[in-house]
C-alpha cells in the first residue's frame, strides 16, 4: 500500500531533498507540495484528507505558519496525522503543538532513517518526538513549575513591591499600618523564597511579575 | 489559630513557615478585626506561648491594628 504526503515548507531546497529522501522508501508518494500552510489548507478543503495518510510541515511559513496549519488540520480533519520538521528547539512551542495533538516533531538537522522513522511510526498510529524535542520539553515544563511554584501572597506582593520602589523599612511599616519586625519578617522570607540574594534581587522580582510600573 | 477563630472574624488567614539560615520562621498573618496591643493583656494561651518560645531560644512578635488584622510572628533558631 501507498501512504500519500503532504509536505509544507517554504524552502524550496528543503522540500527537494525530503521528496529525494523519500524517493527511496517506495511506499511513500508526495500528493502535494506547499510553500505554506494556506495553499494546504485549500487543497484540503477541496480534495478532503481522505486520502492523505500524513502532513509534514514546517513551522515558519509566510502567510500561514505550522501552529496554525496544525491546529485547523486537527480541527477538521483528525484523521490526518501531523509531522513537524522544524529547526526550532524551544519548549513553550513544542508544548503548543502538543496542546494541539501534533503527532510528532523531529528537528530539522535530523538523520535521514530518523526522519523515515518518524513518518512510520506515526503512520502506523503512534507518536514520535526525537529526543532533543523531548528534552527541550521536558526542560521548559520543569521551568515552568518552578517559576509557578512561587506563589506569593497579596501582603507579600504589597511588600515586594514598597521594598522595589525604595521605601525603607519604616516607610513600609507607616504605609502598611505594619510594625518594623514585621516588615523585616516580610522581607526575609521574600528573599528566601524567591532565592535570591538581596534586595537587587528582590527588585528585579518585582519587576519580573510586573509589580513596578517603568 | 484558635484565636484568630474565636474572635478576629477574619476571612484570610496566611501561614508561612520558612527555614532562614538556620532560623526557623512562622508568620501568621489575619485579616480580621484586630486588636490595640497597648491596651490588652495576654491571656493565658498567649503567656503559655510566649513562655515555651522564649525556653526554645526564640522570639515572638504580635503586630495588630484595630480593623487590620493581626500578624503574630515566631523565630527560633535550630541548632
Amino acid at each position: 500500500m501507498k501512504y500519500n504526503l503532504i509536505i509544507a515548507d517554504d524552502h524550496k531546497m528543503f522540500v527537494d531533498g525530503l521528496i529525494s529522501i523519500l524517493s527511496d522508501a517506495a511506499e511513500f508518494s508526495v500528493t502535494l507540495t506547499a510553500k505554506n500552510g494556506a495553499q494546504v489548507e485549500k487543497y484540503l478543503s477541496i480534495n478532503g484528507a481522505k486520502d492523505i495518510h500524513l502532513l509534514i510541515t514546517d513551522l515558519t511559513m509566510p502567510e500561514m505558519d505550522g501552529f496554525e496549519l496544525n491546529k485547523i488540520v486537527k480541527e477538521k480533519y483528525p484523521t490526518l496525522k501531523t509531522l513537524v520538521v522544524s529547526m526550532h528547539i524551544d519548549g513553550a512551542m513544542i508544548d503548543q503543538l502538543i496542546r494541539n495533538n501534533v503527532d510528532g516533531y523531529v528537528p530539522k538537522n535530523a538523520e535521514k532513517d530518523e526522519l523515515l522513522t518518524a513518518i512510520r511510526t506515526i503512520i502506523k498510529g503512534e507518536k514520535y518526538f526525537s529526543s532533543e524535542i523531548k528534552k527541550a520539553y521536558t526542560d521548559a515544563m520543569f521551568e515552568n513549575k518552578k517559576a509557578e511554584e512561587i506563589n506569593l501572597t497579596d501582603r507579600e506582593k504589597e511588600v515586594l513591591k514598597l521594598i522595589a520602589e525604595e521605601n525603607t523599612t519604616q516607610e513600609i511599616a507607616d504605609k502598611l499600618f505594619l510594625s518594623k519586625h514585621t516588615i523585616e519578617s516580610y522581607r526575609k522570607n521574600l528573599i528566601s523564597k524567591l532565592n535570591v540574594k538581596n534586595l537587587a534581587g528582590l527588585t528585579k522580582h518585582a519587576l519580573k511579575i510586573g509589580l513596578l510600573k517603568i | 489559630m484558635t484565636n484568630t477563630l474565636k474572635h478576629a472574624n477574619a476571612t484570610v488567614v496566611d501561614v508561612h513557615l520558612n527555614l532562614i539560615d538556620k532560623e526557623l520562621s512562622l508568620l501568621f498573618e489575619d485579616n480580621g478585626m484586630g486588636f490595640d496591643t497597648s491596651k490588652n493583656v495576654d491571656g493565658i494561651g498567649l503567656q503559655n506561648l510566649k513562655s515555651r518560645i522564649t525556653s526554645l531560644n526564640g522570639n515572638i512578635y504580635m503586630d495588630s491594628t484595630e480593623n487590620r488584622g493581626t500578624i503574630m510572628s515566631i523565630e527560633m533558631p535550630i541548632s
